[in-house]
């Protein structure tokens, strides 16, 4: 469910769709993956937590980009295997409309960041029991 | 031990009117886990002697787990670890009494076993040719000779074995005893069934039913395909760091917490199943250093390799198996179930009993015995309970010219290790091993005895659901303390 080729990649189109689409504030964004995705609003406290959420995950992807080297400084024992995202990883196809849906690697850019993170959020709703099983 | 239950955060969301009776529920839900964070806290903190009476246990466990070998399809007892010498004497005649009212298939006379037996260890209990090496374990191997069930057919029986019920949806013995005890070992599911067979049963034999989701067991791999390919399916996550996992399962946390979607609770049931798909989500995160490194069978050694046959075609898969469970068994999973099982029902000979339990027979006996040395060796034996065998026996009397039917009415399975009298036959059949006749050992008693030796009282490990209290052994099973060491 949560690694799945299948889910990562439903998740990269949404976040993908959302920030092509969605009107560009936060709050707007997480309105139009709830009405998109579990077709209600969402209320103050799910909107807060998603903000607070963002901001952690766009540090975190930060950290974790090739400019700033952070890497495994901030977790504690992580396998010398154990995979990262970063927006190279991603292979971030251009969320410009029709500019030509490369592969191109977006680097660490605004875009890319909020795109993984983006990602992230989405997966996470996409994978509630809400929208799996409920209503 | 105490328990703080409510609070606001938990249950706030909810309504104040609704939230003792949410409250109750959830916390008999939550017992099992309660259950596994005594045992835990008795670990910490073993010294202490006043903690002991904070255990769930109900008696001494005498074992912390259970490797349940399945074999599928129904071993032939008279041909394997239950000696008959008037049957080989009265090869061909018909049976002297009558047959069992119901019957799967029409049979014949009797049948002598195309083996021979010959006597091993200081016990001198005999064994057929068909399990050389597990014979030079007998010693330390109680046959429960009197075994006896109520199905006639693979399906009901394979799920009564499981589950102690023939014909409802129950959970599975695996999922009772983690309802129990809990697990060892956080970062591992505490029911794990490797290469389990999809039919006669199938999910159910593994299954919950109505107890908490997280009880159980977690497949690795299906009984039709190699026991290499037995492993969780999208256990990496080539994608996020862990640290971002930790973060995006916080935020799922949150949101489940927060039931933005639902206006009431739903039925108890339901919000349990939902709490259950989180939590596995959370087992799924922990699992994902812990299950490879478990599954990883490249530092075991050579001659380690070679005592489970996993250097020969023969035996490499089910050696596979077995030496899984062991580790698995050392890494703290509560119960561990092996499968012997092809694709179709592997130990089920109507015709050509010969050549099919041969084969049968040559694939797990040395995989077996292996991980008997290997337990034994390591000190796991002690406190390891080794329980094998299959869903019924096999007919004394021939079906067609040179097969068996099912019989449920009389056979063998076996205990070893943990509390366990080695070197002995407990119970026994008539003289062409038809029907149980000496301390007859029904199928819930070997549930009731199986969790005695896990220190739990089969009567009062109960569940409520749907107006009752739920057991493995439902309102029968007694323990048979014979077989206790």
């Amino acid at each position: 469910m949560m690694n799945s080729n299948l889910l990562v990649q439903a998740s990269e189109k949404l976040a993908e769709k959302l920030l092509a689409e969605a009107a560009p504030q936060d709050e707007l964004r997480i309105q139009w993956l709830f009405e998109r995705a579990l077709g209600r609003p969402a209320n103050a406290a799910e909107i807060d937590t998603i903000l607070e959420s963002l901001r952690v995950l766009e540090q975190q992807f930060l950290e974790m980009s090739p400019a700033s080297k952070h890497e495994g400084s901030g977790s504690p024992a992580r396998s010398t295997d154990s995979l990262t995202l970063s927006a190279d990883a991603l292979h971030v196809k251009s969320v410009d409309g029709d500019s030509g849906a490369t592969d191109e690697p977006v680097g660490q850019s605004a875009t890319a960041l909020q795109l993984s993170s983006w990602m992230v959020i989405c997966q996470s709703v996409l994978a509630s029991s809400e929208f799996m099983y409920v209503q | 031990m105490s328990v703080e239950f409510a609070t606001s955060g938990e249950f706030g969301s909810w309504g104040a009117v609704n939230s003792r009776r949410c409250l109750l529920k959830r916390s008999a839900i939550g017992f099992g886990w309660l259950a596994a964070s005594a045992l835990l806290h008795q670990q910490a903190v073993a010294k202490a002697p006043k903690i002991v009476n904070a255990t769930p246990f109900h008696f001494a466990a005498r074992a912390k787990r259970v490797i349940f070998m399945f074999m599928k399809g129904g071993p032939s007892q008279v041909d394997t670890f239950d000696y008959k010498p008037q049957l080989q004497k009265d090869d061909g005649k018909p049976l002297p009494f009558e047959k069992p009212r119901v019957q799967f298939a029409a049979t014949g006379n009797l049948l002598a076993s195309p083996w021979r037996f010959r006597q091993y260890g200081q016990s001198g209990i005999p064994v057929s040719s068909l399990f050389p090496h597990v014979a030079r374990h007998t010693d330390d191997i109680c046959f429960l000779n009197s075994v006896y069930g109520t199905n006639a057919a693979h399906g009901g029986a394979a799920l009564k074995l499981h589950t102690g019920s023939d014909t409802f949806v129950r959970p599975g013995m695996g999922a009772w005893v983690n309802y129990g005890l809990g697990t060892e070992n956080e970062n591992l599911p505490g029911f794990l069934t490797i290469c389990p067979t999809l039919a006669h049963g199938g999910v159910n034999n593994w299954g919950a039913a109505f107890l908490p989701a997280e009880c159980q067991g977690v497949p690795l791999g299906v009984a039709s395909q190699p026991s290499t390919n037995a492993s969780v399916k999208y256990i990496a996550n080539p994608l996020l760091s862990s640290r971002i996992q930790r973060t995006q399962l916080d935020l799922m946390q949150r949101l489940h917490q927060q039931r933005g979607g639902q206006n009431q609770p739903s039925a108890a049931a339901d919000v349990a199943a939902l709490d259950g798909r989180l939590k596995s989500f959370e087992l799924a995160f922990r699992m994902q250093s812990e299950m490879p490194r478990v599954q990883d069978l490249s530092h075991e050694t050579a001659s380690t390799l070679r005592m489970y046959g996993i250097d020969e075609s023969i035996t490499a898969d089910f050696g596979r198996q077995c030496l899984l469970a062991r580790r698995f068994a050392e890494a703290g999973v509560r119960f561990i179930q092996v499968t012997h099982s092809d694709t179709n029902v592997q130990w089920d000979q109507h015709s050509d009993l010969k050549a099919g339990h041969e084969k049968n027979a040559a694939e797990v006996d040395k995989p077996i015995a292996g991980l008997l040395s290997d337990l034994k060796q390591r000190g796991l034996l002690d406190d390891t309970l080794v329980l094998w065998g299959g869903e019924f026996g096999r007919t004394p009397v021939a079906q067609g010219k040179n097969g068996r039917d099912h019989n449920p009415d009389g056979f063998t399975m076996w205990m070893a290790g943990a509390g366990v009298r080695g070197g002995m036959r407990y119970g026994a059949t008539d003289e062409y091993g038809f029907y149980a006749t000496e301390n007859k050992m029904h199928i819930h008693d070997v549930h009731a005895t199986m969790l005695h030796l896990l220190g739990l009282n089969h009567e009062e490990l109960t569940f409520r659901y749907a107006g009752r209290d739920f057991r493995l052994t439902d309102v029968a099973g007694q323990v048979h303390h014979g077989v206790l060491s």
